[in-house]
């Protein structure tokens, strides 16, 4: 166990953001951040509303690209590769680094199509792929609930069950970097501490970042964590020490709840 | 003793009061009520009547000719001697300008719709949209006319055999006409996807061909399906462009370059012809009207079953 603990700071990054800038229109929503997300761990992004925790995160997969008024600049390295480099295919990006959104948003399919649909669209997808859905419906722990209604509509299942759905949907295509945005703000408490359970369990295997509003959320399932304020990247290290020694006056303050 | 009495006339005082008021708000909330429901009621009584005529002047025509012949017969003749009461041209004639005229807007309406809502920039849906609706506001006088003087020609070049009346140039208008709808309603049906669904599609590496085709589209077919209905309901009905291009030659046939006559071309003709009121052949404009309107409601009854259906199985 102690063997497995690798020490922080010599986690290789997965992500290396460099000098990331956002513009909406002329508004700086994030301003020139840079932050490594070391593998196979859990790194939480706090910070108060409107401080750029989600257009940061939406960056890192280039979600953004579809707002046409969002301006991005510097660069994002996904394993030593930038993503915004020209000739890249923002597609292929998307792929290998998942995202799961606030709000549940399964396909209008079945369940098992849900976990399919990804694989089928990228090619990616050997054989009938009844393994892949198992596989990932036991890692997003909803194996038992559903294995005897793989093909009823996912429209049917509870908000709780329908975003772990689209967590084995994120991780059901291998990615390297699970992006989460707020995961658990649209679902009630019992849900909500299933899926802090289950982002404890995944990080042995994936590299997530997790956007949350909740610093005990933060607290409870990162590694290490980000304070975002008014764009900027204010503090950045483990969690613990975030939690426990803040450097900056600006994070304590927030932490300790006298701004937010 | 004197307080006492003066405390229940009080009391009996405003308990009145309060029956008054009561009153009042039932007169005016009842008023009110009533009023809307006359609103309403002008609906109703427009649709019963409608009914009533039309099945009180088709009975008389039943009497002398079996539903079965008219239902099944393939000779509609009723103005010329030896008469004869088939409806069955007059229904593949619709049916021809109502399945030319949905090959035409369905697949347009869609591609118009994908291409407002998951492509154009806002500026330009902007602009398209009032066009669209323009195009909606042209009668349908003019649409015959472009029909018989424009795309009749334009047929005529590619396909020499076609006849001065035809079907195909009266469903392409007829397509052209309720494109703007199927392609509104379309729009309206994307438009109600929600976003957190197509970015959903786009995280697991989906391109934008993918999330519609395979996401959008599935995710408002059943808006799509009440766009086809109601596009198909205003084919089956609509009348000038038809009586003006397609022809007036009832003729069981499934040949669009042959001139043809739909119900409604039929309920045209009969009506501004001199034919005198009372008579079989006045009744056939009824019963044509009476089948009409079965088809309609059974178009509107499948559509609804659609959106059921669909809703059940997600």
């Amino acid at each position: 166990m102690t063997m497995m603990n690798v020490d922080l700071q010599s986690a290789p990054p997965v992500l290396e953001a460099r000098d990331l800038s956002v513009y909406y229109g002329k508004t700086c929503a994030v301003n020139s951040v840079s932050l490594n997300v070391g593998r196979n761990q859990v790194t939480a992004i706090i910070g108060p509303s409107g401080c750029g925790k989600s257009t940061f995160l939406r960056t890192l997969n280039r979600m953004n690209d579809f707002n046409p008024s969002v301006r991005t600049e510097g660069e994002v390295f996904c394993r030593g590769k930038n993503i915004y480099a020209s000739g890249i295919d923002a597609t292929e990006i998307r792929r290998s680094i998942g995202m799961v959104f606030q709000k549940p948003n399964p396909f209008p399919k079945s369940i098992a199509k849900n976990i399919l649909w990804g694989l089928k669209i990228n090619g990616m997808l050997n054989g009938n792929g009844d393994e892949v859905v198992e596989r990932s419906l036991k890692q997003a722990g909803l194996w038992d609930e559903v294995k005897d209604r793989l093909n009823d509509s996912a429209l049917n299942l509870s908000g709780g069950q329908q975003q772990r759905l689209c967590i084995a949907r994120a991780i059901a295509m291998s990615p390297s970097v699970v992006l989460m945005d707020e995961p658990c703000s649209a679902l009630d408490p019992r849900s909500t501490a299933r899926i802090e359970d289950l982002i404890n369990e995944l990080a042995t295997q994936y590299t997530i970042v997790i956007v949350t509003h909740n610093m005990q959320q933060a607290a409870r399932v990162s590694k290490e964590t980000a304070f975002f304020y008014e764009g900027k990247l204010v503090e950045f290290g483990s969690t613990q020490a975030i939690f426990t020694k803040p450097k900056n006056k600006k994070t304590e303050e927030y932490i300790t709840g006298r701004m937010g | 003793m004197n307080n006492l009495w003066h405390q229940k006339v009080t009391q009996v005082r405003s308990q009145i009061e309060s029956y008054r008021r009561d009153l009042l708000n039932w007169i005016i909330e009842g008023g009110f009520r009533l009023f809307l429901m006359m609103a309403l009621s002008i609906t109703l009584v427009t649709t019963a009547t409608v009914i009533v005529l039309l099945v009180r002047e088709s009975l008389p025509f039943f009497q002398q000719i079996p539903l079965k012949d008219f239902l099944f017969g393939t000779q509609w003749e009723p103005l010329i001697e030896p008469k004869s009461f088939g409806v069955l041209p007059l229904v593949s004639g619709t049916m021809m300008i109502v399945a030319g005229a949905m090959l035409l807007a369905v697949p347009s309406g869609i591609m118009i719709a994908t291409y407002l809502n998951e492509f154009a920039s806002s500026k330009l849906r902007a602009l398209i949209k009032p066009i669209l609706e323009i195009l909606a506001g042209i009668p349908t006088v003019v649409y015959g006319y472009f029909a018989l003087t424009f795309v009749t020609p334009v047929l005529k070049e590619i396909l020499p055999d076609i006849q001065v009346f035809n079907a195909l140039s009266a469903a392409i208008v007829v397509g052209i006409m309720i494109l703007p709808m199927v392609a509104s309603l379309t729009d309206d049906a994307f438009r109600a996807v929600p976003n957190s669904l197509r970015e959903g599609a786009y995280a697991v590496g989906a391109t934008p061909f993918e999330v519609i085709t395979d996401i959008v589209i599935p995710a408002s077919r059943s808006r799509i399906g009440a766009a086809v209905i109601l596009g198909v309901s205003r084919a089956i009905g609509e009348t000038m462009a038809v009586t003006l291009a397609a022809g007036a030659t009832p003729k069981w046939t499934f040949n669009p370059l042959e001139s043809i006559q739909t119900m409604t071309a039929y309920i045209v003709q009969v009506s501004l012809g001199d034919t005198p009121a009372g008579g079989i052949e006045y009744q056939t404009c009824f019963v044509v009207a009476l089948l009409l309107f079965a088809i309609t409601m059974v178009m509107n009854f499948a559509g609804n079953m659609l959106t059921y259906f669909d809703r059940k199985v997600g």
